[in-house]
């Protein structure tokens, strides 16, 4: 063979350290692979704050059961319809000849029959009345849940507000808030008006984060219903209800 | 601080509950990942050698007066390229010279100036050497390209499959839950990652490698120019 193809021969490539550089390849995978899978979890998943609820329910007008409002939390056990049992008429038959009888008469006085005991149960969980009367949706049922128009207007009548969160606990809480509310409430501004106030109550009863949605459009509105919360000293969340904090939407509704 | 544990599923856990297929995809990216680091820490070994060594043969060469006193240093400097460059060449020149001398000398007379035949040759000799050099220096670093550009769409297809099945699953069950959307998307996403992870130090070390190979080519051709031009100067 020629001399320079010795050496070029000579000098081939070979794989003399590859085999050991891929084993501390694969060394270095699976120690990283364990190390993954030994790590605790919350390497890979953020912390992450936990956000207020924000759901939206309506605790305004007069809703039935089906709109998923507050008259579903009366608690008051409500009779049970069942179908009225039809007698099915039966066969007309002839009157069987009667045997006639002698009777001796006696002076024995008529009997006199208690009147029947009527028992002192609790009507409302006692077996049901049998009325015809189950309409979905226009539920006459009596839940003993009260009105909800916790919304403060100088008129008559709740204007309504809303909460943030899906099914609050504790309606009674609204009603006092609602009450405490309004009365510091200075809604004598002589003018019609509707302002929309969102503000926080905290654990310990305290309203912060008072902040105007919409404005009715005069200043001074705005300022009594926001100085109405303000002033406003309110009891501390029910315990019922686990959340931290509980952002209602209270619109404020003025009218001469 | 840490939360409590369950609030994130698990890295594992999404590992080990993936489909079948997903699975051997994410295996075959590891695969492909060991293999392609693997070939990073051989060629990084590989190049850090050349390079003592190439920078050492430069200086013995520019200092030395004889060929001779370069090749002895030769098979200790073996890794550099341009020992294997200078080592054939060396061979050619000195078959030349070996030819030519014994025609030329005769008895007493002084020894004559040894003198090349073709000069040519010398310059064939380097050139072969050379692209084997070059070819040396480059194998397995296409291994890193073919890494670079495929992990990405195995990965990718790992993660279509996974959501795929996410989906299959949805229309099961009926239900676009979050608890039953989730898992298996994030489980399909990983296939993903690790096309990526794969990948990106692929790209990165391939582009590394190949431009250190250019370089070294041109070091190779420079020292082709620089070994004619002393051959020329002296034997012709």
């Amino acid at each position: 063979m020629d001399a320079v193809s010795e050496v070029i021969v000579a000098r081939a490539p070979k794989n003399d350290r590859l085999n050991s550089m891929l084993g501390a390849s694969a060394l270095a995978h699976v120690a990283m692979l364990t190390a993954l899978v030994f790590l605790p979890a919350w390497w890979f998943g953020a912390e992450f704050e936990q956000p207020e609820t924000i759901m939206t329910i309506s605790l305004g007008g007069p809703i039935g059961p089906n709109d998923g409002g507050l008259s579903t939390l009366g608690g008051r056990t409500i009779q049970e319809a069942v179908p009225v049992d039809v007698k099915k008429p039966e066969p007309i038959r002839p009157p069987s000849a009667k045997v006639p009888e002698m009777v001796v008469p006696t002076k024995a006085p008529p009997k006199k029959t208690p009147p029947p005991k009527v028992e002192a149960t609790d009507p409302r969980s006692a077996r049901p009345t049998k009325g015809a009367e189950v309409q979905k949706g226009t539920s006459v049922a009596e839940t003993g849940a009260k009105g909800m128009g916790f919304g403060l207007s100088s008129g008559g009548g709740g204007a309504g507000g809303h909460l943030e969160v899906s099914d609050f606990c504790c309606p009674e809480f609204l009603t006092t808030m609602a009450s405490v509310i309004r009365s510091n409430w200075n809604h004598q501004v002589g003018a019609t008006g509707r302002t929309h106030l969102r503000f926080v109550i905290q654990k310990d009863g305290r309203i912060v984060d008072i902040t105007v949605e919409r404005s009715s459009g005069y200043e001074a509105m705005d300022q009594f219903a926001r100085r109405a919360l303000l002033l406003s000293k309110l009891p501390p969340l029910p315990a019922a209800y686990g959340e931290p904090v509980l952002a209602v939407h209270l619109y404020f509704d003025y009218t001469r | 601080m840490p939360p409590a544990q369950g609030n994130t599923q698990h890295f594992a856990q999404l590992i080990f509950e993936a489909s079948p297929i997903v699975q051997f995809i994410m295996g075959l990216l590891v695969v492909f990942s060991i293999i392609s680091w693997g070939i990073v820490l051989y060629k990084w070994w590989a190049f850090r050698g050349i390079e003592k060594h190439t920078s050492t043969f430069v200086d013995v060469f520019r200092k030395s007066a004889k060929f001779s006193e370069v090749h002895a240093v030769c098979p200790s400097l073996a890794s550099s390229p341009l020992v294997g460059m200078f080592q054939a060449g060396y061979a050619e020149l000195t078959a030349q010279l070996r030819v030519a001398q014994p025609a030329a000398a005769s008895p007493g007379a002084p020894a004559p100036r040894p003198t090349l035949k073709s000069l040519a040759a010398v310059d064939r000799a380097l050139l072969r050497a050379s692209s084997i050099e070059v070819n040396k220096l480059e194998k397995r670093v296409t291994f890193l390209a073919t890494t670079a550009s495929i992990t990405p769409f195995i990965g990718l297809l790992g993660t279509v499959w996974g959501i795929m099945t996410a989906f299959m699953n949805i229309g099961a069950q009926g239900s676009t839950d979050l608890a039953v959307v989730s898992t298996p998307i994030a489980e399909a996403l990983i296939a993903t990652a690790l096309g990526l992870f794969a990948a990106i130090p692929a790209v990165y070390f391939y582009n590394h490698f190949t431009s250190k190979v250019k370089g070294y080519a041109s070091e190779m051709d420079d020292f082709a120019l620089e070994f004619l031009n002393i051959a020329e100067r002296n034997f012709t």
